[in-house]
């Protein structure tokens, strides 16, 4: 079988770059290293409770959201039922300290309205800066169907950090925290945080927030069914060890198994600091090869997957944030039980109460590093010390939030999970970190045919992976077409 | 460190990181037309410039404005000059 692209990585990125292919007349094959598709947003089943592992909720899905119209386009739209966050208040923060909390609305009139009665001597600073974030959060392209694709710029590498810009609020820091809380949502500190990412990645929640019925597990059903009704195929079992390159261009791919696979395109969707790697003699530059071996990655994360007896009805259509006292977000740094953490239901969209819970607590990769599993194997010395940080973990939950008193888990994550489940180094929960300083690759390379799709490119999320899939093959079909085929839908 | 100095450890650097053969290294080389380099390489470009010099390069006009090996020499040298 001749094949116009193969691509490596049947996750989110690579499901959906296959479709955006397939559905303008290319064959496509994707590799997937594991044995089922989308490892992580697939999610899994504990006691009869779908837990999701990788999507929680979206931004941008509200009335006249970016991501409409690449939904649309790929039919994922007429498969997908989503359901709103609760207008009201999408995601709530909890200050541990005092036990004072908070309540984001929808919406950016909303929100400043909230904000500026909770803090009325920074209303005109409040106003400003959500203003700002309102104006510049779709300003990227394919999110705004007009903005060119530029492939060199240092304004998200030089600009002011999303800490120094909310000094203006420190007379306020509940505030600060308010403004800053969603970084746990890109992995990335606020001092290192580029304003430009927070106001993207906050700035598209700001606007709507919506979950998908059956979530995650339900977003890739759908893809593939699509992917499958268009042609494309799809190999599981699949690593890839290299990429082929012949006379200066992509020519495919080898597995593991030996197989070689020829295609004039290839889409890599693997974290970029794996990619020298697999390019033994393509012919990239060493000081390309060398950049993409020092990206830095995302934070990496504890998620304990847990049921409660006690219905968690507080986390209906909304998120909790919780902060040991208000401050701009920080914490990695710190010990476990004074980090900031996140809070999201599970299950939650049938009618029946709310009784699994997902809590993410954010985690470096060196708090594992020792164990030194290279593959998925563990020790039984390892079950034991995981046991005790789940002991941990739980009852920092339940010290924090007394509605978790009746809290069981079910299931814990560690970096090392994250590490083996998404392939990324240092278990990085949103793969490599866009920071400042930091150049994160393009969707283009120097090896004609060769593309990088995925979080590491744009930012994380279903809009990055998205709006990622668009520029790889906006690249492949022409920008100028794919956006016009996408205003169709908008 | 001398502009000769400064002149030298541009070109090896950028020998070394891009491949290029020293030889076609003349001052008035074109980065694109005569050393192969395209705009996808202006972003390690800056990089190698970074880690050889020690300092940030935040002048994106002036990198944009980058045609010869010549002009690059002309920007590290007054990027020194300005910091010091």
């Amino acid at each position: 079988m001749a094949y116009d692209a193969i691509i490596i990585g049947a996750g989110l990125a690579g499901l959906t770059s296959a479709l955006l292919l397939a559905r303008n007349g290319r064959k496509v094959l994707v590799v997937e290293q594991h044995h089922s598709p989308a490892p992580v947003v697939s999610g899994f089943e504990r006691q009869g409770i779908y837990f999701d592992s990788g999507f929680h909720y979206a931004g941008g899905l509200g009335a006249d959201g970016p991501l409409l119209p690449m939904l649309r386009y790929l039919g994922l739209a007429d498969k997908l039922q989503l359901f709103p966050y609760d207008p009201t208040g999408f995601d709530s923060l909890r200050f541990a300290d005092s036990g004072e909390e908070y309540c984001l609305p929808v919406g950016f009139a909303n929100i400043c309205n909230y904000l500026v009665e909770k803090f009325p001597a920074a209303a005109t600073e409040i106003g400003i800066y959500l203003n700002e974030v309102a104006s510049t959060w779709r300003n990227t392209p394919y999110l705004d169907l007009d903005v060119d694709f530029a492939d060199f710029s240092m304004a998200s590498v030089h600009g002011s950090s999303l800490q120094q810009r909310l000094e203006v609020f420190s007379p306020w820091p509940q505030l600060q925290s308010l403004l800053s809380m969603h970084c746990l949502l890109y992995g990335v500190a606020p001092d290192k945080a580029p304003l430009s990412l927070n106001a993207q990645v906050a700035g598209s929640y700001y606007h709507s927030a919506h979950g998908i019925v059956g979530g995650g597990r339900q977003l890739i059903k759908a893809l593939l069914q699509l992917i499958g009704e268009a042609g494309v195929e799809l190999q599981c079992n699949a690593e890839v060890v290299s990429i082929r390159a012949e006379k200066g261009t992509a020519a495919g791919v080898r597995l593991a198994s030996g197989e070689e696979i020829f295609a004039p395109q290839v889409i890599a969707t693997v974290n970029p600091v794996l990619l020298p790697e697999l390019l033994p003699d393509a012919g990239l530059r060493p000081a390309y090869l060398k950049r993409l071996k020092k990206l830095r990655q995302t934070s990496s994360a504890y998620i304990v997957f847990g049921r409660s007896k006690q219905p968690l009805e507080f986390l209906r259509r909304r998120n909790m944030f919780v902060q040991p006292a208000a401050d701009i977000f920080s914490g990695i740094e710190s010990p476990l039980e004074q980090r900031p953490f996140y809070l999201a239901g599970a299950d939650q969209d049938g009618n029946g109460t709310v009784t699994g819970l997902i809590g993410i607590v954010p985690a470096h990769y060196s708090e594992v590093e020792s164990w030194g599993f290279a593959g998925k194997k563990r020790t039984e010395q390892y079950r034991s010390w995981k046991k005790e940080m789940t002991d941990r973990l739980v009852q920092m939950l339940r010290n924090n939030c007394p509605e978790l008193s009746q809290l069981e888990l079910l299931d814990l994550a560690t970096p090392l999970t994250l590490r083996d489940y998404s392939r990324a180094p240092q278990g990085g929960i949103y793969g490599v970190a866009r920071e400042l300083g930091q150049y994160n690759p393009l969707p283009v390379t120097r090896l004609p045919g060769l593309f990088l799709a995925g979080q590491a490119v744009t930012v994380c999320g279903l809009m990055g992976t998205m709006v990622s899939s668009c520029l790889v093959c906006g690249s492949i079909l022409g920008h100028e077409f794919l956006r016009g085929e996408l205003k169709k839908w908008s | 460190m001398t502009e000769a100095e400064v002149i030298e450890l541009i070109d090896s650097s950028l020998a070394e990181e891009f491949e290029l053969d020293r030889a076609d290294m003349g001052p008035t080389a074109n980065l694109y037309e005569d050393l192969g380099l395209d705009s996808l390489d202006t972003v390690d470009m800056v990089i190698v410039l970074e880690g050889a010099f020690e300092f940030k390069i935040r002048e994106e006009e002036a990198v944009r404005a980058i045609r010869t090996l010549d002009d690059i020499h002309r920007f590290v040298l007054a990027k020194i000059e300005q910091e010091s």
